[in-house]
């Protein structure tokens, strides 16, 4: 995504300070409204927003690669009422991190940014994430272990790495000798790493998955294609994702529903074809990365 | 008939923000196309048309199409000759070997001036010469994929054509320069005289000057210049630009609807962008689109349109034949 220019989009300043009050109207729940990017706290503004919109009672989140957090952005984000925060950590070992983020010195930028905002914890959760990928496969269980023992973060969330944006390959992108190296390519030694983190989860480590999510890691690991047998899609009924230029989409495969610099959310959500649009995607049956990472939802 | 030509739009997102085109102020993607739909579309076309087919993968930028080497991997593989027009500014090496390794024959990169503030301009994006060059760069390494350059003529770029036609001359791994005259930009409401608008037309060029500039380019096409327009297509830009309002074919019909289809991302098929779709890739086979009632009312409408439409004087330019005197023996 980085490889993008800077002018592909960019949402208002002004819009987004307002929508708190539109969001109020179409969430439920929790009311969780996620911020992410690209790297959302390059967003002019973005603290200010966040406490506009926890004043209107929304719960915000943020994820964020932890680069730029000092002790006063720690601060910023904690008083403007940031509730969560998943920063990216691929690895306690900062070689493996910084290769993976492309960025040498982020390993070191990004604990102590965990240091930073962890003096707020009371009110503030703050997450590691890490994508599961051929690079750091060896290393996830000392990277739990770590995490407990450090008590920089409050938990450890993982994904599974997925075809990169842009990666100009669908089917069998792993195999591409480009990407090759994000692939774990010993399956028993994968399985072996997901059994024990099952077993750590188990034990009372802080791992934030369900144990559900990591044996649909497993899965995944064995044959990225096949989606899990029996599972429908819930994100229609769950989740609205906005991108920069305003657009509004209940699943990212299809066109949006509408844009939120012309129409209200709640017109939006409110037009004829949504319905329809949901019940298309519970029973949608199409392979797709959104339910094996972020969205995973156990059954 | 059968089908020659096939303009696969894979994708109406870009990175560029480009002076003549906004479609990427508004157009989004619609319910894309799966893989593998795409790859049943291409078994059907393939088995439908018993003459070489080319498919030209067009966008926005083609390469924000999640997949895309997939696609012209498998179309290579079944026979067809592939192009591809991009902006050029996602093209980084690992790019360009995949690029490469896909079997694409033609990719061709737009490029409106070598001067990098004018081509950053007209795009809209600081950056974007620098990477257009650097990708002709990493590929003057390999021999493969045929290159061209792609060139809209425009009011902001006409004192740099023949630059670039020398530039693309010299060049070996360049096969050719392709001129469009500039139209009213994609993804704007239709006016007959947008170029007239403020907004816009600082893009219209001088008649005079464009008419200097284009005799200069039929004078290099002359003596072999590797520049890919007819004569009469430079001709008949040098009229357009006087007067595009009265710019129509006469003599010839509309070509289109005869050997060409456009898919779209949602997989709509249209013979003319400006009337409805013959079919959908998603459920139609495309013999049974191309020869459907749907297509057939199409064509009696493409034979009987008189718009001005300006796609004649691009893409789809054709010369009209001169009528031939029969001399009796």
């Amino acid at each position: 995504m980085w490889k993008l220019p800077e002018t592909s989009g960019c949402l208002d300043n002004h819009l987004l300070e307002r929508l708190g009050i539109q969001l109020n109207e179409v969430l439920s729940g929790d009311k969780e409204v996620v911020f992410s990017g690209g790297e959302p706290l390059l967003y002019d503004g973005i603290t200010k927003i966040i406490k506009i919109y926890s004043r209107e009672g929304l719960r915000v989140g943020m994820a964020s690669n932890g680069v730029l957090i000092d002790s006063k952005k720690a601060k910023d984000l904690a008083d403007a009422g940031l509730k969560n925060i998943q920063i990216s950590f691929d690895s306690l070992y900062p070689d493996t991190h910084d290769f993976l983020r492309g960025v040498a010195g982020s390993h070191e930028r990004v604990l102590k940014a965990a240091q930073y905002l962890n003096v707020y914890r009371d009110t503030l959760t703050v997450c590691a994430q890490t994508v599961i990928s051929g690079r750091n496969i060896d290393e996830i269980i000392d990277t739990v272990q770590f995490v407990k023992d450090s008590k920089c973060f409050s938990h450890i969330s993982f994904m599974a790495v997925t075809a990169p944006f842009f990666a100009l390959l669908e089917n069998n992108w792993q195999e591409h000798k480009e990407f090759t190296f994000l692939w774990p390519q010993d399956p028993e030694k994968t399985d072996s790493v997901i059994n024990r983190l099952i077993e750590m989860k188990d034990e009372g480590y802080p791992i934030a998955n369900p144990v559900s999510h990591l044996e649909l890691f497993r899965e995944y690991f064995h044959n990225p294609g096949v989606r899990k047998s029996g599972s429908s899609c819930h994100l229609g009924d769950n989740v609205v994702s906005v991108d920069p230029l305003g657009d509004l989409r209940l699943c990212c495969s299809t066109g949006p529903l509408g844009n939120i610099n012309r129409s209200r959310l709640l017109d939006i959500l409110r037009g004829s074809e949504v319905e329809d649009l949901r019940a298309k995607m519970r029973s949608c049956d199409k392979t797709c990365n959104a339910l094996v990472n972020c969205f995973f939802k156990e059954q | 008939m059968r089908i020659k030509q096939c303009d696969l739009v894979v994708t109406e997102n870009c990175c560029l923000r480009c002076k003549m085109c906004h479609i990427w102020k508004h157009k989004r993607d619609d319910e894309q196309v799966l893989l593998d739909e795409y790859l049943r579309f291409f078994d059907s076309l393939r088995d439908f048309s018993r003459e070489p087919v080319q498919i030209q993968f067009v966008g926005g930028e083609p390469l924000l199409k999640k997949g895309l080497l997939d696609l012209i991997g498998h179309a290579c593989g079944k026979g067809f000759s592939t192009t591809m027009t991009t902006n050029g500014f996602l093209v980084d090496r690992n790019a360009v070997e995949m690029l490469k390794e896909s079997g694409l024959q033609t990719l061709g990169f737009s490029l409106e001036s070598m001067k990098k503030e004018k081509h950053d301009f007209l795009r809209g994006t600081n950056g974007a010469y620098e990477r257009v060059m650097k990708a002709l760069e990493y590929f003057s390494e390999y021999h493969s994929p045929d290159i061209f350059i792609a060139t809209i003529i425009n009011g902001q770029n006409l004192d740099d054509l023949a630059e670039l036609a020398e530039w693309v001359n010299v060049n070996r791994r360049l096969d050719f320069i392709y001129f469009q005259a500039v139209m009213q930009p994609f993804g704007t409401k239709e006016n007959e005289e947008w170029f007239k608008d403020e907004e816009f037309k600082f893009l219209w060029p001088d008649a005079d000057k464009a008419s200097e500039v284009l005799d200069k380019l039929i004078h290099l096409k002359s003596s072999s210049y590797k520049i890919n327009n007819q004569l009469a297509q430079l001709e008949s830009f040098k009229s357009y630009f006087r007067d595009p309002g009265t710019f129509i074919k006469k003599r010839t019909k509309c070509n289109l609807g005869k050997d060409a289809v456009t898919v779209l991302p949602d997989g709509n098929i249209f013979l003319c962008l400006a009337m409805e779709p013959i079919g959908n890739i998603k459920a139609d086979r495309i013999e049974d689109a191309w020869s459907s009632e749907k297509a057939e009312r199409v064509r009696g409408k493409i034979a009987n349109c008189r718009n001005n439409c300006k796609l004649m004087i691009n893409c789809f330019f054709e010369e009209e034949k001169k009528e031939c005197q029969v001399l009796d023996a």
